[in-house]
């Protein structure tokens, strides 16, 4: 934890400034605003939901409901890699629903001042640019500032239609 | 800050549990015109609804239920009798208020139909001119909040009141504990002692509202809310936040009017005199008699006849005993959202519990299992518990129905009787929500065309007063809900012939008595010919079955001619249980409901033809039923391929068809939880289950399975 504060700034609409659980996937870091986060918790058995959108893992037992997980690798578009130790679940929430999102490792919370954000490129990124609120820079590395409200908006993600509709 | 929504949410509910109220005292003052406890109940009903609505600014609604007690106080008072147009007026005011109420619930400002209004009034208004007509039509003055209230407000309101002033109170030090003022707290601070006023002033504390009051000025000065506090002004807010604390409490316990009640806690007898007391009498006074007080004799009693206090007073001191003495079995409302997270947790502490239970280094017989059985009896006995908090009794759902029955008897100048049994029964609460609809469309039946005219029930031999029985029994996991009427009953053979003659059967098709009435639930089945006996039955029928089916309920008929007609309505206990068959494919597991599955057995090689060199048939008792691969359906790859496992025929809608999976695991109840709604997925997947292992299993919906296969059959 290098800069999180006390009184932990929110992340304010239209600029990128504010606290965030930052995380890596592939070779790039990400974060999401802290105060979507509910909590962090290791893998747990994925049960697939067959007709659901290829970027779903799966829905998983959270203490007794019913929760469903984003591989963040898929919805970036990288491959999948083999599990490690190191995989977590980030549980968030946006519109009341709360939703795992897989990642390959959690590093830390940090916050980030208007002076260390910047409006995301319109190219040139690995990922779909709709995700990004904001570039953050922290100690000379560049952090992808996620809208996590984007990342969640699974209706846009195109259902994969059920295969073998002929039995 | 959302405190005064809350508050508005609270006296919108509230407001409909005073109708309700008002309505079953109408009802039942309509049964026995002398039943003066009725009068009081509905006057107090509807002057709890003025109270709230002036509160709010609702004026409308004030000024309506202002029209309504007036006149039940000239009932009261027995200025004017009680006659059934009185009690028809009062009835449709009392529902076209529920339906005011209803439109300010859904946002539709405070306006629907405010012509309506108008004619109501009138009535009422007609219906009380025995005297000077005293009911003017609106704008009415509205009879101040904060009069004398001679009947104690309800014990629900006063519990709500305090557990929002100690919440307001709570925030109040909260805010000022924090860090170091800013305006936006101060102002903060300032809105809860607003709204602590004017829910003091809401139930009748006018001592809190003033303490409110004049803390909330001392916030502000010309410019608005002062911008900082001193340590002092701090501390001085704190101490006045636990003042009022303390006051709320007592006044909930004592009399009505914020006096500090010196209220024995614990004592059962909880004094009268101590009432007496608070109420005006020296304590010596009563002292003195209570010590001259013979065996047997009451304290009030003995008061009153030697003229020492006003007969009123004593019965407002009793009706307050009564109070207090009710208040350690009292409710609490609890947010159904916390409810489904009881039973969650409950469940993952079954699961856990089942992985030390299952544990192979528990020694059979040791301390340790013993322990383990002990918990796991109290656990199950903890999960039952958990999953009744979702029932409710159908009391209110039955209250509806005899509420339609009179207005319907009204308007048909029928007279009928409404006989109500096993109304404490309890049942889900969702499944008691869409009951009242399609138990509303059969009483409406029942009424209009099941009952015969009072000339057609003499000409029978029958009593002139029709009869209905409306009863429910708890049965195993099922609550059985009986309708009947002793009416004219349905003729087979009439049923029959309309429906030939419509062209929805064969002439010459067989059809038991049984599918014979069941003719009435398709749509539209009598509507053409309205004047013959069976015409109506048609109607809101197929709307009956179509909800009991959803609740995943049976419907039967029986019925005499000449003699009546019987309606038996099966319905699960719960919609949140479900008895399903645990199916394996590859890795995966499904569960489909037990209620659907007609058979199962092994596949054998050589057993499924195809039709035209795609379609797989399977044969079974004579029937040629398609073969749905679930791992093709699903795509699911770790599966054996080819003709293997085992064939499990279920039923849907249309018909049946085998569903082909490699193994069954067993059979197991679950409890249904909502596949994550913000998830599209297969529609064939009806929601979700935590299985004994804790992994998530999905429940397959037989009814829509095939519908993304394009292969209804």
């Amino acid at each position: 934890m290098n800069s999180a504060a006390s009184a932990t700034p929110t992340a304010k609409d239209g600029s990128g400034s504010g606290t965030y659980l930052t995380f890596q996937v592939g070779s790039e870091e990400y974060g999401v605003e802290i105060l979507k986060v509910r909590e962090i918790i290791g893998m747990l058995p994925m049960t697939p939901v067959p007709g659901s959108p290829s970027a779903v893992l799966g829905v998983i037992n959270l203490r007794g409901k019913v929760i469903p997980v984003l591989s963040m690798r898929q919805r970036f578009g990288l491959p999948p890699i083999a599990a490690n130790p190191l995989n977590v679940i980030i549980i968030v929430e946006a519109d009341g629903q709360p939703t795992g999102l897989a990642v390959d490792l959690v590093r830390e919370v940090a916050s980030f001042d208007d002076a260390h954000t910047e409006p995301p490129p319109t190219y040139g990124l690995e990922v779909n640019a709709g995700f990004v609120k904001a570039l953050g820079k922290s100690q000379g590395r560049i952090l992808i500032l996620l809208d996590i409200a984007r990342v969640l908006a699974l209706a846009n993600i195109p259902a994969e239609i059920a295969k073998g509709s002929t039995p | 800050m959302n405190d005064n929504d809350e508050l508005f949410k609270l006296f919108l509910a509230e407001a409909r549990d005073h109708l309700e109220h008002a309505e079953e005292s109408l009802l039942a003052l309509g049964k026995s015109p002398d039943d003066v406890e009725a009068v009081q109940a509905c006057f107090r009903a509807l002057h709890s609804i003025k109270g709230c609505a002036g509160f709010f600014d609702l004026i409308r609604l004030q000024d309506l239920s202002h029209a309504c007690e007036h006149l039940l106080d000239r009932i009261r008072t027995q200025e004017l009798s009680v006659t059934d147009q009185r009690i028809d007026a009062l009835l449709q005011m009392v529902s076209h208020l529920g339906q005011v109420v209803e439109g300010i619930e859904c946002g539709r400002a405070d306006q629907p139909g405010i012509e309506a209004d108008a004619a109501h009034l009138e009535r009422l208004v007609e219906v009380g001119t025995n005297v000077a007509p005293a009911v003017a039509t609106s704008p009415m003055p509205a009879a101040p909040v904060d009069t004398v209230i001679t009947v104690p407000p309800d014990r629900a309101l006063l519990d709500d009141f305090l557990a929002e002033a100690r919440e307001l109170m709570g925030r109040v030090e909260e805010l000022l504990l924090s860090s170091p003022a800013n305006p936006e707290q101060i102002r903060a601070v300032m809105r809860c002692f607003h709204t602590l006023k004017g829910i003091s002033a809401y139930v009748g504390f006018p001592l809190i509202e003033k303490r409110a009051h004049a803390i909330e000025d001392s916030l502000s000065d010309k410019s608005g809310t002062i911008t900082a506090l001193s340590d002092e002004q701090r501390r001085a807010l704190l101490a006045a936040a636990d003042e009022l604390r303390a006051m709320a409490s007592r006044a909930c316990l004592g009399p009505a009017h914020g006096e500090p009640g010196r209220v024995p806690p614990g004592d059962s007898q909880m004094r009268i005199g101590d009432l007496l007391v608070s109420q005006g009498m020296t304590r010596e006074e009563v002292e003195a008699a209570a010590a001259s007080l013979k065996p047997g004799e009451r304290l009030g009693d003995k008061l009153v006849a030697e003229g020492r206090i006003p007969r009123e007073t004593v019965e407002t001191a009793a009706v307050q005993q009564a109070l207090i003495k009710n208040a350690s079995d009292g409710f609490s409302r609890v947010a159904t959202a916390k409810l489904e997270d009881l039973v969650n947790l409950v469940g993952e502490l079954l699961i856990s519990q089942a992985m030390v239970a299952q544990d192979p280094d528990l020694q059979p017989g040791s301390r340790l299992q013993l322990a383990v059985n002990r918990q796991s009896r109290t656990l199950r006995s903890l999960q039952v518990l958990a999953l009744n908090l979702r029932m409710v009794p159908l009391k209110s759902t039955f209250k509806k129905m005899s509420r339609a029955v009179h207005d319907i008897a009204h308007k048909l100048d029928k007279a009928v009787d409404l006989k109500l049994a096993g109304e404490d029964t309890e049942i889900d609460r969702t499944i008691a929500e869409s009951l009242a609809d399609p138990l509303l469309h059969m009483i409406r039946n029942a009424v209009d065309h099941g009952l015969e005219t009072a000339s057609e029930r003499a000409l029978a031999g029958k009593t002139p007063r029709g009869t209905i029985e409306l009863s429910a029994t708890q049965s195993g996991d099922h609550v059985i809900i009986v309708m009947s009427d002793d009416g004219r009953g349905m003729d087979p053979v009439r049923l029959r012939r309309r429906a030939v003659e419509r062209g929805l059967i064969a002439a010459e098709g067989s059809l038991s008595q049984q599918e014979i009435y069941h003719l009435i639930f398709i749509p539209g089945f009598s509507t053409a010919d309205s004047v013959t006996d069976i015409s109506g039955r048609g109607v809101g029928m197929d709307v009956v079955r179509r909800n009991v089916q959803s609740l995943k309920g049976s419907i039967d008929i029986a019925s005499v001619l000449g003699q009546g007609t019987t309606f038996t309505l099966r319905l699960p206990l719960t919609t949140a249980i479900l008895d399903v068959m645990l199916l394996r494919v590859g890795s995966e597991r499904f569960l489909v409901p037990i209620a659907s599955v007609i058979e199962a057995s092994r596949l054998e090689s050589g057993e499924i033809k195809t039709i035209l060199g795609t379609g797989r048939m399977v044969e079974s008792r004579g029937q040629m039923l398609p073969v749905v691969r679930l791992a093709t359906l699903f795509d699911l790859t770790d599966a054996p391929p080819g003709e293997t496992g085992i064939l499990v025929v279920v039923e849907h809608f249309q018909g049946r068809f085998a569903l082909q999976v490699d193994d069954i695991v067993g059979q197991q109840q679950v409890v249904i939880k909502p596949l994550a709604e913000h998830l599209p997925h297969h529609p064939g997947l009806a929601g979700s289950a935590i299985l004994a292992d804790g992994r998530v299993g999905l429940i397959l919906d037989p009814n829509r399975l095939l519908e993304a296969a394009g292969n209804i059959a």
